[in-house]
């Protein structure tokens, strides 16, 4: 049984007539651990297929089976409880909460764990260290650079030790000297905690460093 | 619980110039309803219960009577009513006026009543405080007490055996203290009248000056008393009522009692009070402008009300759009969105506390107490936050991850 696998998922969006397919009869099997890019023209629905795996949106058919149990998500509330503790999620503008330090955000990732605050304190120092951004803990997003922002934004999104990591385009607002650096800690940090990590790029350098890469069509 | 509590501290103490404006907003807010309340609090109460005027010999007097429901309290502070309140309020205004001379008494704040035996105890005590009696008092005296506390008569006489033994509608024979004869003169009647009752007291005496009696170790000066052999107004069905007769003199001719009168009602939005010429002759005008005053005030709280509403709702309209990025991120994190939108009901909470703070404070130092109950003004302060809040959990509602993450909700 892979750890992950989506079973001839359709998904389009607007009303009938009018209705765009985005995804059609879409198979991806995912083995635990791999690193995998998904590349694709703009508009041919990579984030739409990242939004499915994280639970943000549904199918409209087709199965999605992670970690041998079928996710199926109804409501909103039931994809936030869907990714807490299992996805974490890197996106292209970081999403960092501006009045929050590096080290509030980071420690956000662990705000529904149910860790003792002492237990947070551990988790977030190790996270800060591996990023190598200790010493940035307590600068505010506005004043890091676009790097640091990633380093922080990653920081959140695998304090929790999440089974699947999503990034969307992680590099897409950064330099080329700092995107493969980013990249680099990606992957190596993914290696380490066993997630699985699915980067969504348009960016041959980036695709080449993953295990695979899943080129997404456009229809 | 604890992620509620992190993201209300958090909403508290960040931005503190945004939080400043909700809270100076909902201190408006708690104001202005606080202003309703209480006028709506006043119209609801008939005026003739509470106050009436009459009138007697050469000068003004407004009798101001209070029912008995308000008088339970009257040992009790604490259970002192709004209206009884006001009206404290209303008298301290008038007294405090430097045209005028107010003196007051009250029918059951009499001290001499009731002397039986000629014993002075005077002798034994040995320290004396002395009591600066600023108000009219009027002590019932018994016939024997003129002797056993040596008071003196300047001009006039002393009670007799007679002025015990009335009969009903002959004028109750008083005595007064020496600073009142420069009001009233030998003769002179004094007359009562409430809703109730009416009575009339005849000047019969005058007392020297500095007299005063010592009761244990407390001096009571009589200078300005009103001696009597009977609680004047004699009420004899309803011995527990409680009277209180304002007289108001004025220092010179052309100052309008009336208008003195006016303003203090109008500016505590209490009820028309009559004053009449002591000599008998009605007043040209008594306005009525401390009801209609009342009203306006009501009207304006209800326009600001509704204004301190939209502008509440429209600060957290605004604030909650800019929140949207911060609220998707956390729903990123998989903190669900009761939990933000509780947080944000908890933070309402501790500013209705801070903004009613001000009110409490004002409401204190005007009338020693909260004239507006409780519990009736953070149901109302509840109520309008509860409203304001409606536009931010519809906003909130619309924190879409998917539109977050497309970029079309950017910060
Ligand atoms: N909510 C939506 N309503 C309508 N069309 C949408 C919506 N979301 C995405 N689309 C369309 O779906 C297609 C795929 O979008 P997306 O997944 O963002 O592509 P990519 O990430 O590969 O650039 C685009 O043509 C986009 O316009
Ligand atoms: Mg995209």
């Amino acid at each position: 049984m892979p750890f992950l696998e989506l079973k001839s998922i359709n998904k389009s969006f607007g009303k009938a007539d009018k209705s765009v397919q985005v995804l059609t009869d879409l198979n991806l099997v995912v083995e635990k651990g791999e690193q995998l890019a998904i590349m694709g023209k703009s508009g041919c629905g990579k984030t739409t297929l990242l939004n499915i795996l994280a639970g943000i949106d549904s199918p409209d058919s087709g199965e999605y089976y992670l970690d041998g149990k079928l996710i199926q998500i109804k409501s909103a509330s039931e994809g936030v409880r869907f990714r807490r503790n299992t996805v974490g999620i890197v996106l292209q503008q970081f999403a960092l909460i501006n009045d929050f330090t590096a080290y509030e955000n980071i420690e956000l990732g662990l705000w529904e764990s149910g860790l003792s605050k002492k237990d947070m304190k551990t988790q977030v120092s190790n996270m800060l260290e591996k990023l190598g951004i200790t010493e940035l803990k307590d600068k505010y997003p506005p004043t890091l650079s676009g790097g640091e922002k990633q380093r922080v934004a990653i920081g959140r999104a695998l304090v929790g030790n999440p089974s699947l990591l999503l990034a969307d385009e992680p590099t897409g607002s950064l330099d080329a000297g700092t995107e493969q650096h980013i990249i680099s800690l990606l992957s190596e940090l993914n290696k380490e905690s066993g997630a699985t990590l699915i980067i969504v790029t348009h960016d041959e350098e980036v695709a080449q460093k993953c295990n695979r890469v899943f080129h997404l069509e456009k229809h | 619980m604890k992620v509620v509590l992190r993201i209300t501290t958090h909403n508290l103490f960040k931005n503190m110039r945004r939080n400043l404006t909700i809270l100076l907003n909902m201190i408006l807010c708690t104001f202005v309803i606080f202003i309703l309340l209480q006028n709506y609090h006043f119209l609801r109460k008939r005026h003739s219960e509470y106050f009436s005027s009459g009138k007697t010999a050469s000068n003004y007097e407004v009798a101001f009577a209070v029912d008995e429901d308000e008088i339970t309290y009257a040992n009790d502070k604490l259970n002192l009513t709004h209206m009884f309140l006001v009206g404290q309020k209303v008298i301290e205004d008038i007294e405090s006026n430097s045209n005028l001379f107010v003196y007051s008494f009250a029918g059951n704040s009499t001290r001499l009543s009731g002397i039986q035996n000629k014993v002075d105890l005077s002798p034994f005590i040995e320290e004396t405080i002395v009591f600066d009696e600023s108000s009219i008092s009027n002590p019932v005296l018994s016939l024997n007490a003129f002797e056993a506390y040596h008071l003196k008569i300047s001009s006039g006489r002393f009670f007799t055996e007679e002025d015990y033994n009335l009969e009903s509608g002959q004028p109750l024979p008083v005595i007064l203290g020496y600073e009142l004869s420069s009001v009233f003169q030998l003769g002179d009647i004094i007359e009562y009248k409430d809703n109730e009752y009416s009575d009339q007291a005849v000047v019969v005496g005058f007392l020297e000056q500095n007299s005063g009696y010592v009761i244990w170790n407390a001096y009571y000066p009589l200078d300005r008393a009103i001696l009597s052999p009977f609680e004047f107004p004699r009420m004899f069905d309803h011995s527990n009522e409680y009277r209180r007769i304002q007289f108001i003199y004025t220092k010179s001719d052309d100052v309008d009692v009336q208008a003195v009168v006016n303003n203090a009602t109008a500016k505590n939005g209490f009820y028309t009070l009559e004053v009449s010429p002591v000599d008998g002759v009605q007043v040209t005008e008594t306005k009525t402008i401390s009801e209609k005053n009342v009203r306006i005030i009501g009207f304006l709280a209800v326009i600001s009300t509704i204004m301190c509403l939209s502008s509440l709702s429209m600060i957290l309209y605004h604030r909650a759009t800019e929140d949207l990025p911060s609220n998707c991120i956390y729903l990123c994190c998989g903190i669900p969105l009761w939990k933000i939108n509780i947080s944000v009901v908890l933070e309402m909470i501790v500013w209705i506390i801070l903004s009613l703070i001000p009110t409490i404070a004002i409401s204190f130092s005007i009338y020693h107490a909260v004239l507006v109950p409780m519990w009736l003004l953070i149901f109302f302060a509840m109520m309008i936050t509860g409203i304001a809040l409606v536009p931010v959990f519809m906003v909130n509602k619309k924190c879409n991850l998917d539109m977050f993450i497309r970029e079309r909700i950017v910060f």
